[in-house]
């Protein structure tokens, strides 16, 4: 048996990386199951694992788009009209005048990509079904609590349906990245 | 002469790895025997999708 959790990943940094992840969300995930400590510091490691879930959720996505992909074919062509002078002022909101199109190229970087960003990718190259974009979607949702200014209410307990369902997909990508 | 450079520990959670390890390194008990395993720890308090990575691993 493979002493590495993500031993399948070619990146060994990235590997390694990945199995210090999971390792100490399951120890967190543990901890949380102990009596030894309040309900409130039992609700934040059960969101730490959250988060660390969701970016093993990332970094497994954004492994596969690499594999797959190149940051020359993800690049976007855009067309951008650039006003040379204005000719005319009809009113405050319209003016007429000269101008041309020009085509600009939006470099895609990979180190850049946030998890959005790498989930709609994946979708859009067919790495990823509809239902596992969606499902990731709501993982970023419950992630992105970590951004505390955002919370419309004092946070409550984050639940073990809550937990296995974003522990459902982690494995689902796994086993995607393993195929 | 040289200092060897110390070797970091690596610790590889397994499926099979017992409760007794993390209970140990952290001061918790977790209300299980140390001997339990943690995957089947992990399954019981409802993280079957847990347990289960950590056995395919």
């Amino acid at each position: 048996m493979s002493e590495a959790n993500f031993a399948f990943v070619t990146d060994a940094i990235l590997q390694r990386n990945l199995d210090i992840t999971f390792e100490h969300l399951i120890e967190l995930l543990s901890l949380s199951e102990s009596n030894k400590y309040t309900e409130t510091l039992k609700s934040s490691f059960r969101k730490t694992v959250i988060i660390y879930t969701a970016s093993i959720v990332e970094a497994l996505l954004l492994w596969m788009l690499k594999q797959n992909t190149s940051e020359e074919t993800l690049a976007k062509r855009q067309t951008v009209f650039k006003v040379s002078k204005v000719i005319y002022d009809i009113n405050p909101a319209e003016r007429i005048v000269l101008g041309k199109d020009e085509i600009k190229i939006e470099k895609c970087r990979f180190e850049k990509l946030n998890l959005d960003q790498v989930n709609d990718l994946c979708k859009e190259h067919g790495i990823i079904s509809d239902s596992i974009f969606k499902d990731v979607d709501k993982v970023r949702g419950l992630r992105n609590r970590l951004h505390i200014s955002t919370l419309a209410k004092v946070e409550g307990d984050y639940s073990k349906d809550d937990l296995e369902f974003v522990f459902s997909v982690a494995r689902m990508v796994k086993n995607l990245a393993k195929a | 002469m040289k200092k060897q450079a110390k070797r970091k520990q690596v610790s590889h959670l397994t499926f099979d790895t017992k409760v007794g390890t993390i209970q140990k390194k952290y001061g918790a008990d977790l209300g299980v025997s140390p001997d339990k395993k943690i995957g089947e720890f992990l399954r019981e308090r409802g993280y079957p999708s847990l347990a289960k990575m950590l056995q395919e691993a």
